[in-house]
């Protein structure tokens, strides 16, 4: 049953409605996970918060920031129809959220190679799992903004035609990087306070 | 009236690769291989399916 003349309902495509249900299934995910962390984060001897390396992360942080404003610009670009600067930016966007995941693995790799790992104590079980698993969806990410990509190369958004593709994923990438705000605040900088 | 989508089997496809992965991670990486490979075939078929529509 489609919904009358006037309701708010009309704007909600399919699609957006969608990608909205699966987001909010994912910050109860996430929430979950964040509580966890913030309970078991000091319950421990052993690593702990202090062994993080801060402005490192603070660096690829921020290359994953830049990549929503990024993939912003390249939505503008194809609301203008244009083909090639809508490409553009987002191939920089899928770079530079490449390099966030580089920074995590990279990161991983450092604290694994000190000894700090996943079964270490409660808090490596907490982080890892909590970062490990916004990696991962990092991940899924790129592969989807990828093959946004390749279909965007294959002239599929000519026209504003299939733009609620680029729409579904871009609020997909959008909440990745929101929800690392958030765990970067209390993973990495309430370590430095606390 | 909103249309449906037709039927179709890719979304499961998808669906049991993901899972074959997760399991493979658990038991054995060739699972999870197995499960890439699966990930591949059902998300091109799905968006191929998709782009036909």
């Amino acid at each position: 049953m489609s919904a009358p003349e006037g309701d708010p309902a009309r704007l909600w495509r399919q699609p957006i409605v969608g990608i909205a249900a699966f987001i909010f299934s994912e910050v109860t995910f996430f929430g979950a996970l964040i509580v966890a962390y913030l309970e078991y984060r000091t319950r421990s001897p052993g690593p702990g918060p202090h062994d993080l390396d801060v402005p490192r992360t603070l660096i690829f942080s921020l290359f994953l920031f830049a990549s929503s404003g990024t993939v912003y610009l390249a939505e503008r670009r194809l609301a203008r129809d244009d083909q090639r600067g809508f490409l553009t930016w987002w191939l920089v966007s899928i770079g530079l959220g490449a390099v966030f995941l580089i920074g995590q693995v990279t990161e991983y790799a450092r604290l694994y190679a000190d000894g700090v790992t996943i079964g270490t104590n409660l808090f490596t079980s907490a982080f890892f799992t909590l970062t490990g698993f916004h990696g991962l969806h990092v991940f899924v990410g790129l592969i989807a903004l990828s093959i946004i990509g390749l279909l965007g190369r294959a002239g599929d958004f000519r026209g504003g035609r299939r733009r609620v593709a680029v729409d579904s994923v871009s609020i997909y990438w959008h909440f990745v990087d929101g929800i690392w705000v958030v765990i970067f605040s209390l993973v990495y900088l309430l370590g430095l306070v606390s | 009236m909103e249309r449906l989508p037709a039927p179709t089997l890719w979304p499961a496809t998808v669906g049991a690769a993901v899972a074959l992965i997760a399991f493979g991670i658990a038991t054995s990486l060739a699972l999870s291989a197995l499960g890439v490979l699966l990930l591949a075939y059902g998300l091109v078929g799905w968006i191929k399916e998709l782009r036909r529509g």
